[in-house]
């Protein structure tokens, strides 16, 4: 029996035939590295070269409680789409075979930690600008880094183990509840700016010790388990990524979307319940929404925790602002995605209006109404938590919450039904070089967003605390959300 | 599946049977350790199944249609599944007489990704084949396959029990487990009702 580095080889050789990389394709690589220098260059510059004072403890609450929220959705993330995964032929024809499985394995594992210390740098270094650095230099900033990377890696050694024990589900609860727990904790801080004698910086020394420390565990603890990792494990991420990597090459995102909400589907047993006798026809196609909510109860909790973000993050980032703005919009319409379900599912297919044998404005209209609900329901909560922290001081701005509902259920409903990037779009042909620019996923990335960000403007106005009160930008939001609903359905 | 019992003895080939959606990839899922039973225990010689390296020194399986390499030819996937296994002591057939049984010596230096679906479903068989194995577990291996192959299909997995080796295989063709010499057990909604025919 030939070692894996053996295998490998042969594979590599074969696979030459088809053309060895050109100059062409070492030039993209080299270009890309000194792009990403010169693009990391100036925000580490900036880092290094300027001191900024220490945050209050609540504002590093918040900041703390950010962190370990963002970290508690990296375990939820690696732990929904592996993280060890192999291309689908190394699965069938070295995973299922007696090579040594840590050495098969390796270089998977491998590039999920050198994925998560790079993260964790990222992350180390902003978290360590945001909440202040009074000193110069590298070392400092050095410091912050490893232990960004070792909480990092930490946390996806934790998500390779729950994979090896067969305990992503539990570990993903887990996450979630580490998350909610995070939020409610950074919205207390948020609430309680005053908590006299009480300081949640750390030496930030000693933490990264600890966290390089831990992650050395974790590592270890990994590469034992990595010789008897479970096939099964392996083969079902490997599945999960080759269809990752499907979207990713062939430009067809929704491709993620279907398969997560396929995954999700599978692995519940669902009870068959008679729609109700009093629907109309033309509003059946909108209660498959409300049906599939309310078989996702906990998606409308998750949804509920994180309208306190706004406020947690604003507490953070030192006050409202742009920031604040756009985390309101993105959390309203990650809110209202959640009763989009089934536009995503038939976008695009006439097949379910013949089914039901209705079409038109009715049925539009009555699917504009969940989202709209979510909508505004989130954002609504969200604003209340935000004039609570005393971020947000007029209670009237509620109103302006209210008024960018249907906007924002319009944008999601085109958001949902986009379906394919429509890759026989005319190319845009640049004039001087020749070289053409395809539209299909540049049109496929707007839409949606489009009416998002341009009918929401108004709301945004308000809420990055634009100069002009809040009257006329809320008369003007109700007025483009009438607009845009009438053209919405206009075109039904 | 739900209070499954079931032996298999050396030299036996056991056909599952029954309609969609009955437990039998469940079950062969189970045998090969990919599948984890909540209750109960499933033993292959003695040992859970693991689907740990050792496992696969003597097991085979062919479930879905395997993802090739796309720069490797038919011929070098299966000298692939020689380089990965230790010989079993005892004969075994070359690579080349293995193209020769799946009646796929003329293309034998193409991509899988050229052949047809049918050829690509004999050459996945092959590579069970090519494994120096002593349990074949096989989920529906006639899909795809022409009438007459399906015969020829039959009789290896004859000559590969009466040579010592064990056979699980769930299929939708009873001809084909008949020729075999199989003991069909019929399944149904994740029990097993019986032995239906034997051979």
């Amino acid at each position: 029996m030939s070692s894996v580095g053996q295998v490998r080889a042969l594979v590599r050789a074969a696979g030459r035939r088809s053309g060895r990389p050109g100059w062409t394709d070492w030039y993209l690589v080299a270009a890309a590295i000194v792009v990403g220098s010169l693009l990391a260059g100036g925000p580490l510059a900036d880092v290094l070269g300027q001191a900024v004072a220490p945050l209050p403890a609540y504002r590093a609450a918040a900041l703390v409680s950010l962190v370990v929220a963002g970290c508690a959705a990296l375990l939820a993330v690696a732990g929904a789409v592996g993280p060890v995964a192999v291309p689908p032929a190394d699965a069938y024809w070295l995973v299922l075979s007696p090579l040594d499985r840590r050495a098969v394995l390796a270089r998977a594992v491998a590039a999920v930690g050198v994925v998560a210390a790079v993260a964790g740098v990222l992350a180390g270094v902003a978290v360590r600008r945001v909440a202040g650095l009074p000193a110069y230099g590298w070392g400092p900033v050095g410091v912050a880094a490893a232990a960004g990377a070792a909480v990092c890696v930490c946390v996806a050694g934790a998500a390779v183990l729950a994979q090896a024990a067969g305990a992503g589900a539990v570990v993903r609860r887990a996450a979630a509840g580490v998350g909610v727990a995070a939020v409610a904790c950074g919205l207390a801080a948020a609430l309680r700016p005053a908590w006299p004698g009480w300081s949640p910086v750390v030496p930030p020394t000693p933490v990264s010790v600890s966290a390089v420390a831990a992650a050395l565990l974790v590592s270890g603890l990994v590469w034992w388990r990595l010789a008897v990792f479970p096939a099964g494990a392996v083969l079902s991420a490997s599945v999960r990524w080759g269809v990752v990597t499907d979207a990713a090459v062939g430009l067809e995102p929704s491709f993620v979307a279907r398969i997560v909400e396929d995954g999700f589907w599978r692995g519940r047993r669902l009870r068959s319940r008679p729609w109700p006798g009093w629907l109309p026809p033309w509003a059946a196609p909108a209660w498959q929404d409300w049906r599939m909510l309310g078989r996702r109860p906990y998606r409308l909790v998750v949804s509920l925790v994180t309208a306190a973000l706004p406020a947690v993050v604003a507490v953070a980032a030192g006050g409202a602002g742009l920031l604040v703005a756009v985390v309101l919009l993105a959390g309203a319409v990650s809110a209202a995605s959640a009763g989009a379900s089934g536009v995503r599912r038939d976008a695009g297919s006439a097949v379910l209006g013949r089914l039901f044998g209705v079409g038109g404005a009715a049925v539009s209209g009555a699917r504009l109404v969940l989202p709209g609900v979510l909508a505004v329901g989130w954002l609504v909560a969200a604003s209340v938590v935000l004039l609570l922290a005393g971020v947000w001081v007029s209670w009237w701005w509620l109103l302006v919450a209210v008024a960018a509902g249907p906007v924002l259920a319009v944008g999601v409903l085109r958001l949902a039904g986009r379906g394919w990037v429509d890759h026989a779009s005319v190319p845009v042909v640049m004039p001087m070089s020749g070289s053409w620019i395809p539209t299909g996923w540049i049109v496929w990335w707007v839409t949606g967003w489009d009416v998002v960000v341009a009918g929401g403007l108004p709301s945004v106005w308000v809420w990055s605390g634009g100069p002009g009160g809040w009257v006329v930008p809320a008369a003007v939001q109700v007025v483009v959300g009438g607009v845009v609903v009438w053209g919405w359905l206009r075109r039904r | 599946m739900d209070r499954l019992d079931l032996d298999v003895g050396d030299g036996e080939v056991v056909a599952l049977s029954g309609v969609n959606g009955t437990g039998k990839s469940t079950l062969l899922r189970c045998l090969s350790g990919l599948l984890s039973p909540t209750a109960g225990t499933v033993r292959v010689w003695g040992a859970p199944p693991d689907g740990r390296p050792g496992f696969w020194r003597t097991v085979g399986l062919a479930a879905e249609e395997p993802a090739w390499y796309p720069g490797l030819t038919a011929r070098e996937h299966l000298d692939l599944v020689r380089l990965t296994h230790e010989p079993l002591p005892g004969p075994s057939a070359s690579v080349d007489e293995l193209l020769d049984v799946f009646e796929l010596g003329g293309h034998a230096d193409a991509s899988p990704l050229t052949l047809s679906s049918g050829q690509r479903q004999r050459l996945a068989l092959a590579a069970v084949w090519a494994r120096p194995s002593r349990l074949l577990l096989l989920d529906e291996p006639e899909q795809k396959l022409d009438q007459q192959f399906r015969g020829v299909l039959a009789g290896m997995l004859r000559q590969y029990a009466d040579g010592g080796g064990t056979v699980v295989l769930a299929t939708h063709d009873p001809v084909l487990a008949a020729a075999a010499g199989a003991r069909v057990l019929a399944m149904s909604g994740g029990r097993l009702e019986g032995a239906v025919a034997s051979a």
